[in-house]
């Protein structure tokens, strides 16, 4: 099941959403019937993923109990920390990792003589790469004594398998998040600031992303391209990965509102971004804000000279790389970032054209990271490397295949599209603030929005979000 | 009033999606279908289950007057219209004030990557095939109908006329060290000047098929392969000139304007189409929508069966099946080897997109001893 889909529209989330309401605010009845809700659309997908989930939750509260006793000693709690650490990233290898890891083996097997691995895969436990990192961030918190374990085991469930934010985010810190499980505010001004950017971030990625996929489809898997068609289908992908992630952020954070969760922003207009830096600092930030405080900073951050921090960013964004995909190219995406952020750090923080007038600052940082988005799409490197190739080939493909492309690519519909996502992307408004206050003005855009939404849902196939495959 | 405006704004929100199983129920009561959500309770929740529930469920949303009538809001189709399957192209060489229409899957295998495992497939097929018709002593021929969007000129500087793609050498190739038999419509048509097939066009302008133009040229092409002299005076042919609608024309819209189309009519000296059984003729053609249009059904005699019969002044018995070139026709004739009794020659004719498409099915078929 997924947000923009019928079966949640019309009838997961009103059946939610009224029942929660007609549950006694005081008590533990709406955290129990949200755990509840959530066990069941996480089911949705495969009953058989469940004890995974639970599992992972029974674990991480029990070391969370056992580090949050003041009576232990640090060696002791240290020791702790790192076995349910240990546990819970297990966890993400055997979901994530353990087909690449066994392929990449078997690879170098053959080409040195020694014994196979079984070849084994199963399918990505979906939003394992999610829930894993919310229960690293219960354990760390709790170790830090920036949080005190939750009392109730169906509280801290809820936590970790709350629906809104279950398959793709944003990823919450416990230590923010745990008190509102306790007591948070309810009325009609949340619920209708909730509903308000639901309904923008369904329109985000109804009626912009799934406008825009085939284009960035059709151009990462075309047999001839040339320059235009390759760069066109690139901001076409561009703008649909930001589309769809940030319209589900929105979809997650407006349900979160809903019932009266404070989510934190995902998006800051990332593609306004004048550095590689400034990028990080509005592009998934609670990604970013997790690699900071949970991996940049306890490999020692930039307190220990220039090139000790240079290596610890190349980390994190190796890391950071391989989290979104068990893929080489996830891994270079990820490096090219590291080496730009490197280069940017090593010039006192500031990019190597932070002289240029904004214009220019603002375009060279959207082309970087255009090139890099090369790699986050294309299926292997090779693809990568052919596409990239085409970005300069600035003589026109003339043959069937590029034709009959173009033909698909530059129609009025798509062109009207890329010129609207780019102008959202590129003004000031921002969603977020922008659905805290409805006048009766947002209200009806956000009606238009839902009804528009609803009407090409109801005539089309169901599109999953981009960010379910990390 | 902020309370006011967000209650209100909260319960038209709430009630505009409540009312998508509200309506879903009622459109299916009025069409006396169970209502979906029981699909739910059926079987146990499996994921399979839950999936299909799912599917079923965006299905049903297609027959809800409700969502109808949102999605019919003003520009949406449009906004949606790469969904279409028909791809509409205007501005093709000499036909400037014109709509050309081509099948969006079929242009996509030409602009996309193919999956290579069909083409292999299909050439294991092919020579299989062969040997069992051999073994009968039945001379096979192969005749691979070229993609529409693989052969009309998209453009003025569109370079190659008539685009062979990889799959389709490699099928070639494949066949030729087989030494199967294989008539190459895609050089057939390659060698007809531009402006002459840019003049009369090889394939229908709002249908998937070929012309009565570009189906005598691949007649012809057949006819000089099987080498057979003609026997003169068996069939007449005359023009005549039909209503047609194209099939793309009909998948675009719901009121489609037939065209004129000029089509040979084969007639043997009573006046009566060429109409052999199979079995009773030396030269069966077998093959899929390409063997049928003009032909069967909404043809008047004039698709390339008859072209063929023309050509060679003798009958010919056609077995087709739309869709069905690559797999189904052979499986009739498996089912059916009288069939073959008394044929010389089997013209085996399918779509190019059966080489490409990962939904082209290319099963090894035996024929009964």
């Amino acid at each position: 099941m997924i947000f923009a889909s019928t079966l949640f529209l019309g009838y997961f989330l009103p059946l939610v959403l009224g029942v929660y309401y007609l549950l006694p605010s005081a008590g533990k009845w709406r955290n129990r019937w949200l755990l509840l809700a959530s066990y069941v659309f996480y089911g949705w997908w495969d009953p058989l993923l469940l004890p995974l989930l639970g599992g992972l939750t029974l674990w991480s509260f029990g070391f969370a109990w056992l580090l949050g006793r003041t009576d232990y000693p640090d060696g002791r709690r240290r020791t702790l920390l790192v076995l349910g650490v240990s546990g819970a990233l297990l966890a993400l290898f055997f979901g994530k990792y353990f087909g690449f890891a066994c392929e990449n083996y078997n690879a170098l097997a053959a080409r040195w003589g020694w014994s196979p691995a079984p070849a084994v895969s199963w399918a990505l436990p979906l939003g394992i790469s999610f829930f894993t990192f919310h229960a690293i961030s219960t354990l760390v918190d709790v170790y830090r004594r920036e949080a005190t374990p939750m009392a109730s085991f169906a509280d801290y469930a809820c936590y970790l398998a709350f629906f809104p934010q279950l398959i793709a985010g944003p990823i919450l810190r416990f230590g923010a998040m745990a008190p509102a499980f306790a007591e948070r505010r309810h009325g009609w001004p949340q619920v209708s600031a909730g509903l308000g950017l639901f309904c923008l971030g369904l329109g985000k990625k109804v009626l912009i992303a799934n406008t825009l996929a085939p284009v960035a489809d059709l151009a990462f898997n075309a047999r001839q391209l040339d320059a235009g068609l390759a760069w066109f289908g690139l901001l076409a992908y561009a703008l649909q990965l930001y589309y769809d992630f940030s319209g589900y952020s929105d979809m997650a954070v407006g349900l979160g509102r809903m019932f009266g969760f404070e989510f934190p922003r995902n998006f800051n207009a990332p593609y306004m971004a004048e550095s590689l830096t400034d990028f990080w600092r509005r592009w998934h930030l609670s990604l970013s804000a997790f690699l900071r405080d949970y991996l940049y900073i306890p490999l020692g951050g930039n307190r220990h000279g220039l090139g000790r921090t240079c290596a610890n960013l190349l980390v994190v964004m190796l890391l950071g790389g391989l989290w979104h995909g068990a893929a080489w190219t996830f891994v270079v995406w990820g490096l090219w970032h590291g080496l730009l952020l490197v280069s940017e750090r090593w010039l006192d923080g500031r990019a190597w054209y932070a002289g240029f007038p904004r214009f220019f600052r603002v375009m060279l940082t959207f082309g970087l990271v255009l090139i890099g988005w090369v790699f986050f799409r294309a299926p292997t490197l090779g693809a990568a490397m052919d596409y990239l190739r085409a970005l300069v080939q600035v003589v026109p493909a003339s043959e069937a295949p590029a034709k009959l492309l173009g033909v698909e690519l530059f129609t009025l519909p798509h062109l009207l599209t890329l010129v609207a996502a780019l102008f959202f992307a590129w003004s000031r408004r921002r969603a977020h603030d922008w659905s805290t206050h409805l006048t009766i003005r947002r209200a009806l855009l956000c009606l238009v929005l839902l009804w528009l939404s609803l009407g090409v849902l109801g005539t089309h196939k169901a599109n999953p979000f981009l960010y379910f495959q990390f | 009033m902020p309370h006011l405006r967000s209650k209100g704004f909260v319960v038209a929100a709430l009630v505009s999606l409540a009312a998508l199983p509200v309506t879903q129920w009622w459109s299916d009561h009025a069409a006396g279908r169970p209502w979906t959500g029981a699909m739910l309770w059926e079987r146990l929740p499996t994921a399979a289950h839950l999936r299909a529930v799912e599917q079923e469920q965006q299905q049903a949303a297609t027959r809800n007057g409700y969502v109808q009538a949102l999605a019919a809001a003003p520009g949406l189709a449009w906004l949606r219209g790469a969904d279409s399957p028909v791809l509409p192209v205007r501005g093709l060489p000499n036909h400037a004030g014109e709509t050309w229409l081509f099948y969006r899957p079929d242009a996509r295998l030409i602009s996309q990557r193919p999956d290579e495992g069909v083409a292999r497939r299909a050439s294991a097929a092919t020579i299989h095939w062969r040997d069992q018709l051999a073994a009968r002593g039945i001379r096979l021929v192969v005749v691979v109908a070229p993609n529409k969007a693989a052969v009309q000129r998209l453009g003025r500087h569109t370079t190659a006329v008539v685009w062979r793609s990889p799959e389709l050498q490699g099928y070639q190739a494949a066949l030729a060290a087989s030494h199967v038999e294989v008539v190459d419509l895609h050089a057939v048509y390659a060698a007809v000047d531009p402006q002459v097939s840019q003049k009369t066009p090889l394939y229908l302008p709002t249908d998937t098929h070929w012309s009565s133009v570009g189906l005598d040229l691949a007649a012809h092409a057949i006819v000089t392969r099987l080498g057979w002299p003609p026997r003169a005076g068996a069939y007449g042919a005359r023009s005549v000139s039909l209503p047609h609608v194209g099939d793309l024309e009909r998948w675009r819209g719901p009121t489609p304007e037939p065209r004129p189309e000029v089509v040979t009519q084969v007639a043997d000296a009573q006046g009566k189409a060429v109409s052999p059984r199979p079995g009773e003729a030396e030269v069966l053609l077998i093959g899929d929508s390409f063997s049928r249009i003009f032909e069967v059904g909404d043809g008047p005699g004039a698709g390339l069966r008859s072209q063929l019969a023309r050509r060679l002044g003798r009958p010919v018995a056609l077995v087709q099946q739309d869709g069905g070139g690559a797999t189904l026709v052979r499986q009739e004739l498996a089912r059916r080897p009288e069939w073959l009794r008394g044929v010389k020659v089997v013209v085996w004719e399918f779509a190019e997109r059966d080489l490409t498409s990962p939904d082209a099915e290319w099963s090894l078929v035996e024929l009964p001893r």
